[in-house]
């Protein structure tokens, strides 16, 4: 399926979780947001969301600080 | 005397059609450019620090807006005074009303590695007025995370 990832285009597997999409951009999940189709998607639920095409999601990594 | 007339009259149109690309992409009036002060009094009421901080008064609070998509999120890195009273604060405005308080642009804030629970970091979403979850630790029970030891 096809992402919106930070305005890029991407490729996903089907039924691939939010999570398993950072672990595909290599991103470890530490100090990071992520918006899914506008809302904010609780890092709680990153192995329970299961993204779908079309899907727009922007991530962001919290430096400041550490 | 009427070439510098039209000179400048090409000049005017250029000038404004400059400017209204430039407004045309940036973000719309209304949206802040720093963390309010209402905002910080909301996150300093509420945050519940992890068990090995120390009270939130020994910490520098140092607050930024970072952008995600629609939502401008805030961030607010917490340093022990102690620890790091000589950080660098260029960029970051004292906040008069609240003792120890700074704020400025994301790019500013202070960025410190390790240090373990001398520095604390907190996420916060002003719209939904809720702190966002950015460790496996943070979220319902303590709403800011202490940084990890080298």
């Amino acid at each position: 399926m096809r992402l919106t990832v930070n305005g890029e285009t991407r490729e996903a597997p089907d039924q691939a979780t939010l999570a398993d999409l950072l672990a595909s951009l290599g991103i470890d999940g530490r100090r990071v947001a992520v918006e899914r189709n506008r809302e904010i998607a609780p890092k709680s639920l990153w192995s329970q969301i299961v993204l779908a095409e079309g899907d727009q999601l922007e991530i962001v990594q919290f430096v400041g600080g550490g | 005397m009427e070439r510098p007339v039209k000179t400048f009259c090409i000049a005017l149109s250029a000038l404004v059609a400059a400017a209204c690309s430039f407004t045309k992409d940036a973000d719309p009036p209304d949206a802040p450019s720093i963390v309010s002060t209402d905002t910080i009094g909301v996150i300093e009421a509420r945050v519940v620090l992890p068990p090995s901080a120390e009270p939130l008064e020994a910490y520098d609070r140092y607050y930024a807006l970072e952008r995600i998509g629609q939502h401008n999120l805030v961030h607010g890195v917490f340093l022990l005074r102690r620890s790091f009273g000589d950080v660098d604060r260029t960029g970051m405005v004292s906040l008069g009303s609240r003792p120890n308080v700074y704020r400025g642009a994301s790019t500013d804030l202070p960025i410190v590695a390790d240090g373990g629970c001398a520095v604390v970091s907190v996420v916060f979403d002003p719209v939904s007025s809720s702190f966002v979850q950015i460790e496996e630790e943070s979220g319902a029970q303590f709403t800011a995370v202490c940084n990890g030891l080298a």
